[in-house]
């Protein structure tokens, strides 16, 4: 029953017109999560490292990328500590500051719009407003179904072809409006 | 007419990034092979009598950095080499042309610059969000581990050197060395009082030698080649090539490498193919937001660490931000401001407190407060104050686009 739902809801997201919020809030959200992808268990992740404090951002990127959420949970933060021999409060301060990690759940697609200088210049401004529009949601915020996570960054270091976004670990130059809009109707099948 | 000349650049576009054999028919690792015929401090001394400066921002002299690593704490155990591959200032991104195109090159700089200060152990801080460049160097170090340039006695020579490389999470202030440091160490990226001195006190409090990749990437070249070699390139005071990374409203927006002493007008029409449209030129925000504006008075000044310097502009990163006639100089001073907010980690009170009453009296003066002349003299005194009396370096270049971009611009920044 339920993988049938499932399988009706996902062809409505895949609707290219469709609008993640508009169907989303209807369906709940346990439904629509994606499939955790090859994921390793918290203990396979952490024997890849030396338990030595200075592989603790090494670590949190590693736990953070394995999980389908794209965050780090109380459980991971507590074994990191664990792991180190730390205590978990100091761990947590580390994930709380730097800002690629998140504490929260995320979406499956992380996008990181810049809004550094000469983004603003080549009209990012833009290309924020139309993410916010199409996907219903504002900088920080995840679409209910956790496909898209949008968040703001400075200088992505791809200036020459400004304005720039991230989508995970790949780079979109020269936006406009017909070019954000093909590659996120191409991120909503995928 | 200038040309580009490419030096440290010469590879890119020319080898495949991904294969060491393409890098060493390319007469790679031949400055690592003599370096290692020679002594360490013959090394050192050759960096220095090359004359190479920091290309991270603050041009320091190599040659005395390493010479301070190498000498200080004799009885030390271990000694470091940090590269600095954090590289996260607005509108630079020469770093990342390197790492992606030539990873061999700054990792090879690395190895000589190891031995020549007898580090047997270095991390390269890289930035977490620069996957290609992660991916590139990842390759690049096993593939030089395979080839026994990296490692137990790297090609016979009895020396060991070990890299790491280490990723970074998204903190801008984690580019200062210092905060590098700390981050290095599985800390949150707070910065440490100076001195003492990575030279002194580096990572795990072991003297440490922080260079930037485009600094490491010039040693190979000065080595293999030698020191009269590199002296013929740039000017007196400020010796060799640098690499410029132009963006805004020209043709040809990207990444130049130049004699030192080329000026901005030959960058942006020589180089950059022009403005776009033929428009006007308005200004130019050079050194990212830790940079300063100028106007079109500085087009034809030589860009040298030192000329810049005197004439009130800064060389920075290398980064070129180029606006047309129309844009706002208002909107990007801004902006810069905006950055330093939300980079502030807010442990000192006159930066965390100064950069978000910047950014307020940023907004007011376009909201009809009556008398904006006072106000823009107050907040270009604030960030002096700011300057004088914060922790780190990032307290202190908020004054830098504010107080240039008062100075060329006073009028559009007070109208609305
Ligand atoms: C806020 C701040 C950010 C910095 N970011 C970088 C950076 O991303 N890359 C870099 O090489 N240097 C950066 N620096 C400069 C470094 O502190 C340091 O001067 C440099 O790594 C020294 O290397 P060099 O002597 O080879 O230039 C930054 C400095 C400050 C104050
Ligand atoms: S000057 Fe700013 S960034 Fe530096 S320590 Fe103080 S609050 Fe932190
Ligand atoms: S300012 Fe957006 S990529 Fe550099």
């Amino acid at each position: 029953m339920a993988a049938v739902f499932h399988c009706i809801i996902q062809i409505f997201i895949t609707f290219p017109n469709a609008k993640e919020t508009a169907l989303c809030t209807v369906i709940p959200v346990r439904f629509c999560k994606p499939n955790p992808y090859g994921n390793m268990s918290t203990k396979e992740i952490l024997d890849k490292f030396e338990a030595r404090q200075d592989n603790l951002l090494m670590i949190l990127h590693a736990l953070q990328d394995n999980h389908p959420q794209n965050y780090l949970t109380e459980e991971a933060l507590s074994d990191a500590a664990k792991y180190l021999k730390l205590t978990k409060s100091s761990v947590y301060g580390v994930a709380k500051y730097y800002s690629m990690f998140s504490l929260k759940p995320r979406g499956k697609y992380i996008i990181r719009v810049c809004v550094s200088p000469v983004c603003e210049l080549m009209k990012g401004k833009e290309v924020l407003a139309q993410l916010e529009e199409t996907l219903g949601i504002i900088a920080g915020e995840t679409t209910p179904c956790g496909r898209f996570s949008l968040e703001i960054a400075e200088c992505l270091g791809q200036c020459q072809e400004a304005p720039s976004m991230m989508i995970n670990d790949k780079v979109f130059n020269h936006l406009d409006s017909k070019k954000v809009n093909e590659v996120i109707s191409k991120y909503r099948h995928k | 007419m200038i040309q580009e000349t490419r030096i440290t650049l010469k590879n890119v576009g020319n080898i495949n990034p991904e294969s060491i054999d393409d890098y060493l028919a390319a007469e790679g690792y031949q400055g690592l092979k003599k370096a290692l015929t020679m002594e360490p401090f013959s090394i050192i001394d050759e960096v220095m009598d090359a004359g190479l400066r920091g290309r991270g921002g603050a041009g320091f002299s190599t040659g005395t950095k390493k010479k301070f690593t190498s000498r200080s704490c004799q009885s030390c155990p271990q000694r470091y080499v940090v590269v600095n591959a954090d590289e996260g200032e607005p509108g630079t991104f020469k770093d990342r042309i390197i790492m992606e195109n030539d990873p061999h090159l700054y990792i090879e700089g690395t190895i000589i610059a190891a031995y020549s200060i007898n580090a047997t152990k270095g991390f390269i801080y890289l930035r977490g969000e620069y996957y290609d460049a992660i991916r590139m160097t990842r390759k690049a170090i096993a593939d030089a581990y395979a080839k026994g340039y990296l490692g137990k006695n790297i090609l016979g020579s009895g020396f060991d050197f070990d890299l790491e490389l280490k990723l970074g999470a998204g903190s801008y202030l984690c580019g200062e060395e210092l905060t590098m440091l700390e981050s290095l160490e599985g800390k949150r990226g707070y910065p440490r009082i100076k001195p003492p001195f990575p030279a002194e006190k580096g990572v795990f409090n072991a003297p440490t030698l922080v260079n930037n990749v485009e600094t490491l990437s010039t040693i190979p070249l000065i080595i293999a080649k030698g020191k009269e070699w590199y002296l013929q390139f740039g000017t007196e005071r400020s010796r060799g090539t640098k690499i410029f990374t132009i963006s805004g409203k020209v043709k040809k927006p990207g990444f130049y490498e130049v004699q030192m002493g080329a000026t901005l007008r030959q960058l942006i029409w020589d180089l950059a193919g022009g403005m776009i449209g033929d428009k006007p030129f308005k200004a130019a925000l050079m050194g990212g937001a830790a940079g300063t504006f100028v106007d079109e008075s500085m087009l034809d000044e030589r860009m040298t660490y030192d000329n810049l310097k005197e004439k009130g502009a800064t060389l920075g990163s290398g980064a070129v931000i180029v606006l047309e006639e129309g844009d706002s100089v208002y909107d990007m001073l801004y902006n810069c401001l905006r950055f330093f907010k939300h980079e502030s980690c807010g442990k000192c009170v006159p930066c965390r407190v100064g950069t978000t009453m910047l950014v307020k009296e940023t907004e007011m003066l376009r909201k009809g407060v009556r008398d904006k002349k006072t106000l823009l003299d107050q907040m270009v005194k604030e960030a002096g104050l700011m300057a004088s009396s914060s922790l780190c370096p990032l307290g202190q270049s908020p004054i830098l686009p504010l107080k240039s971009a008062a100075r060329y611009f006073t009028s559009e920044l007070m109208g609305g």
